[in-house]
């Protein structure tokens, strides 16, 4: 009895979408606004690795590229969150 | 590559991907469970770059059966997340600090002069 990759990607991506779901909770009745950029952080970052899995379960290799812009995005936009709350501006 | 070869890879890659999905879990918790921002900032890289690294590492452990110069891109991504990923952590809760967010009460703090 060999593991089967595709079903195992198909099931982390089921647990992986529950998880986004609980860490929404936290990106919408967080007490500051620190607490809703770690959600989002967190939020990003799993669905970068579940791009990589959708890629695995359609079997096409072009959505790796899409993860690699997502990842690149969301170090940009984490940073420029954290430059405008910082000094009130972004040059 | 022979056929056990594909077999141990893609083994290998099932038991990565679902020790990653651990991580993401435990850091899901911490972020719902902990106090204050400096916590919820910890738990969640200290969950995300390991979990991270790992799901990604075992698709590329799959897919370099399948194709193997298609799935150097994943070492790409693995390689910049890891210094990303605790960078924009490091800049948020940096700058929590410095706005003087408040500590937990269960927080004791020891700072040098």
């Amino acid at each position: 009895m060999l593991p089967d990759f595709i079903f195992a990607a198909k099931i982390v991506m089921v647990i992986l979408s529950l998880t986004i779901f609980f860490c929404l909770y936290r990106a919408i009745f967080g007490p500051t606004v620190y607490d809703r950029i770690i959600a989002i952080n967190v939020v990003s970052t799993k669905v970068v690795v579940m791009l990589a899995l959708l890629a695995v379960i359609f079997n096409e290799a072009f959505f790796f590229t899409l993860s690699l812009v997502y990842a690149l995005l969301l170090y940009l936009t984490t940073l420029a969150f954290v430059k405008f709350l910082g000094t009130g501006r972004l040059d | 590559m022979g056929t056990l070869w594909i077999h141990l890879m893609r083994s290998i890659g099932v038991i990565m991907i679902f020790c990653g999905t651990f991580f993401f879990v435990a850091a899901t918790v911490g972020i719902i469970r902990m106090p204050d921002p400096y916590n919820r900032g910890h738990v969640s890289c200290k969950g995300d770059s390991p979990g991270f690294m790992l799901c990604l590492l075992g698709i590329w452990c799959y897919w370099a059966t399948v194709c193997f110069s298609e799935s150097l891109i994943l070492l790409v991504i693995v390689a910049f997340m890891l210094f990303a990923n605790p960078i924009s952590t490091h800049s948020i809760l940096r700058l929590c600090y410095y706005r003087r967010v408040e500590f937990s009460s269960d927080t004791s703090l020891q700072e040098e002069k």
